[in-house]
């Protein structure tokens, strides 16, 4: 059975450390996704970003999003899956996701599902700090199954 | 039984800057809703902060547990602790 890794982390995120998890002879692909912050968004210049998360809940869709990789591409898949929690200046990693498998098609394809799911599903939230010297917390994807008319509306 | 719950509240990501990362006790009737529970929290945040402006936020917010987001029917327990979700933007 393949081996899974979730966590969110406070201290830097560390490729080596996926990398190092994921090394196996059985592997013949390893494929990895790292998300980093960049140094604009939507014209305005970007000196840094802050990210919240709620823990526990963060780990467990976390792990049930690693699960379904291995049910969906094979039980041998090994899935490793950090988000950072804190700021970040411009460069910092602020998720890695890194799957390895015995052939290339598996792991491309369940590394682009991770990434997608973990977006949609996992409570974690970003606020940008930018140059100018204001912050801004960025919209995002409404875990809410059945919103309620907004006020007035 | 009492007449009353207790619950502990803990805001995310744009509700932050109100609570300053503390949570927040909240008295609701026993035997409420999720859905109920909304409405005295907006009641309270806007009580508590004469600036609150995220009414619009809080409408699209989930409520979750540290398992997994709650319906709005929920019945919630005495002592039960409730995670105010905005929307999502993680990656």
């Amino acid at each position: 059975m393949g081996r899974i890794h979730v966590a969110v982390c406070e201290t830097p995120l560390s490729c080596d450390a996926a990398l190092a998890f994921l090394d196996d002879p059985g592997h013949g692909a390893v494929c990895t996704f790292i998300g980093k912050v960049r140094n604009t968004n939507l014209d305005k210049p970007v000196g840094g970003v802050s990210y919240d998360a709620f823990d526990a809940l963060v780990v467990n869709t976390f792990r049930a999003i690693a699960e379904e990789v291995q049910a969906r591409w094979g039980g041998e898949l090994d899935v490793w899956l950090e988000h950072f929690k804190g700021r970040l200046d411009i460069g910092g990693i602020s998720v890695v996701i890194a799957v390895g498998s015995g052939h290339r098609e598996e792991s491309f394809a369940a590394c682009r599902y991770v990434i997608e799911e973990v977006k949609h599903r996992s409570p974690i939230w970003k606020q940008e700090h930018y140059l100018a010297g204001d912050s801004e917390w960025i919209p995002g994807h409404s875990l809410r199954d059945r919103p309620e008319p907004l006020p007035g509306g | 039984m009492t007449d009353t719950i207790s619950l502990t509240m803990t805001l995310f990501g744009a509700f932050r800057p109100y609570t300053g990362g503390k949570t927040l006790c909240l008295t609701a009737p026993a035997g409420a809703t999720l859905a109920q529970v909304r409405g005295l929290l907006e009641r309270e945040l806007r009580s508590r902060f004469p600036s609150f402006a995220d009414a619009e936020l809080l409408a699209v917010s989930a409520f979750a547990d540290e398992r997994q987001i709650l319906d709005d029917d929920t019945v919630l327990a005495d002592g039960a602790a409730v995670a105010v979700l905005p929307p999502i933007c993680g990656g």
